[in-house]
């Protein structure tokens, strides 16, 4: 893995993967938060 | 109006999520300078403009607070609130993320990543201000102050970095999006846009329910001895 | 009317603050300690803090506002003193450009008193011009005086003010203290390439928003 200033950057899936299971599992835990904490209807 | 309502804008934007992220992160073609790093860019950018927007959307709530002293506007700013602080703080940690492996650092003092953060911190010390102040009243004119400041000082703490950073500036990401994959950029952003309506519309009514029963408790005791002194005063 | 109880407020802080002496002296000491340990915490390296002075007079001023501006509302707070104003016929943003004044001149003051020290902690010459160094002082302290006078209202009654207040400032302050942080090191350093013209126009810019916005919150504050 190099910084893209020379060339094109290899490698980096692992951020990418990170990113995107990140933004699910902060989507989702919120989610989960507002609805647990909605209390009785 | 039915509270279960928000579920439909939250579904469909998580089931649009889903399919913009397939798109990016499965059908784009790899970035021709970024690899495959340039695939967080979609999932980061809609986040950036949802997180932003959201925090848009609080300081309108809280303005609207501020004019009609409603408690529904200061749930609504405190619920768009929280929403835009989670978003951006995950945005925060995904600039990182795509820095890491595109710059060699996690951060770099970018104009974009720091007034983020900035904004974080602000908003984050408004929720904590808010648990902290018990009074309804008192809670709404803080929330609403704090907001409308804290939304005020992101401009001014962009163009501030981006003065004294200027030196880095070559550091921009060139990042560049196939144009035929464009759809998944715009279909996140709706996506996260609804996702997030959603969420704040749960959030709201959550918080709604809780603040009439917390009124519900100290109203009714002040009803009762009302009735009684009128009752009393009727008996005289 | 508005400007003559805004005067009169400023008056009261300022008797206030001159009775009780012990505290502000309190507080430039409290800077000049600061100014120490900020020395002791990068070491005894003569061109090492030379360089980044600046930027320690000001978290210096930073630090030191925060107990200033709590104190500023702690004598209100205290026996319902604000209440007692409320029923006077004083017009909120008078109260809140009365006080935010009042803070203003200590932080001058404060920046005054610390400054000969770190002229002779860190080795400092001035190279660029008085009037600049004048000039800074006045607008980064203004910078710090109106949000913080505000938030030190918003705090006045929340549990753990002490820790709020910092929490709240702090973040609103970062253009401020970039501004002045580089100004003064221009001030030290000498400005050839005349930089410090457009960091004080944003400082001003800075100083006009939260001084207009800070009136007008202010008054939506007292009114609750």
């Amino acid at each position: 893995m190099q910084p893209a200033l020379d060339g094109v950057v290899q490698g980096g899936e692992g951020f990418v993967y990170a990113v995107y299971a990140l933004t699910w599992l902060t989507i989702l835990g919120y989610t989960a938060f507002v609805l647990l904490t909605r209390g009785p209807r | 109006m039915n509270d279960k309502l928000w579920f439909v804008p939250l579904v469909l934007g998580l089931v649009a999520l889903a399919v913009a992220h397939y798109g990016g992160l499965v059908m784009a073609p790899t970035e021709a300078m970024m690899g495959e790093v340039g695939r967080i860019m979609y999932a980061h950018v809609p986040t950036a403009w949802t997180g932003m927007l959201m925090g848009l959307v609080a300081f309108v709530f809280a303005c609207g607070s501020l004019a009609t002293s409603k408690d529904g506007w200061d749930i609504g700013t405190h619920a768009s609130v929280e929403v835009a602080t989670l978003l951006c703080t995950l945005l925060c940690i995904q600039g990182a993320l795509w820095a890491k492996p595109t710059w060699g650092v996690y951060w770099d003092w970018d104009p974009r990543l720091t007034s983020t953060a900035i904004l974080v911190l602000s908003f984050a010390g408004v929720l904590i201000l808010r648990a902290l102040v018990h009074d309804q009243g008192k809670r709404r004119i803080v929330t609403g102050v704090t907001t409308i400041l804290a939304f005020v000082n992101v401009p001014i703490t962009y163009y501030s970095v981006k003065w004294w950073n200027t030196l880095h500036q070559d550091m921009s990401s060139g990042s560049s999006i196939a144009d035929e994959f464009k759809w998944s950029l715009y279909l996140g952003w709706l996506a996260m846009m609804l996702i997030a309506v959603g969420l704040v519309g749960l959030r709201s009514a959550g918080l709604m329910a809780r603040l009439r029963r917390e009124h519900g408790e100290t109203a009714l005791p002040k009803a009762k001895q009302k009735i009684e002194l009128l009752a009393e005063k009727g008996g005289a | 009317m508005i400007f003559r109880q805004a005067i009169e407020i400023f008056r009261k802080d300022l008797l206030i603050e001159w009775r009780g002496k012990a505290r502000f002296v309190a507080l430039a000491v409290f800077a000049a300690t600061i100014l120490l340990m900020m020395s002791f915490a990068i070491g005894p390296n003569n061109k090492e803090l030379q360089a980044h002075a600046s930027g320690y007079i000001w978290i210096a001023v930073l630090l030191t506002s925060t107990q200033l501006l709590a104190g500023s509302f702690q004598s209100e707070t205290e026996g319902g003193a604000l209440e007692g104003l409320r029923l006077l016929p004083v017009f909120p943003p008078s109260l809140f450009y009365g006080k935010a004044i009042a803070n203003w001149l200590f932080l001058v003051l404060l920046v005054v008193l610390v400054l000969p020290l770190s002229f002779a902690l860190f080795d400092l010459s001035i190279q660029g011009s008085y009037g600049l160094l004048a000039l800074v002082i006045l607008l980064g302290t203004a910078g710090v005086a109106a949000p913080g006078t505000l938030y030190a209202a918003l705090t006045a009654r929340a549990p753990a003010q002490q820790l709020m207040l910092p929490l709240l400032l702090f973040p609103l302050l970062v253009p401020t203290l970039l501004a002045a942080v580089k100004v003064t090191a221009l001030v030290f350093v000498g400005d050839p390439m005349g930089q410090a013209g457009g960091w004080l126009g944003l400082l001003a810019c800075f100083d006009v928003v939260f001084w207009m916005f800070g009136g007008v919150l202010f008054w939506k504050l007292v009114e609750s």
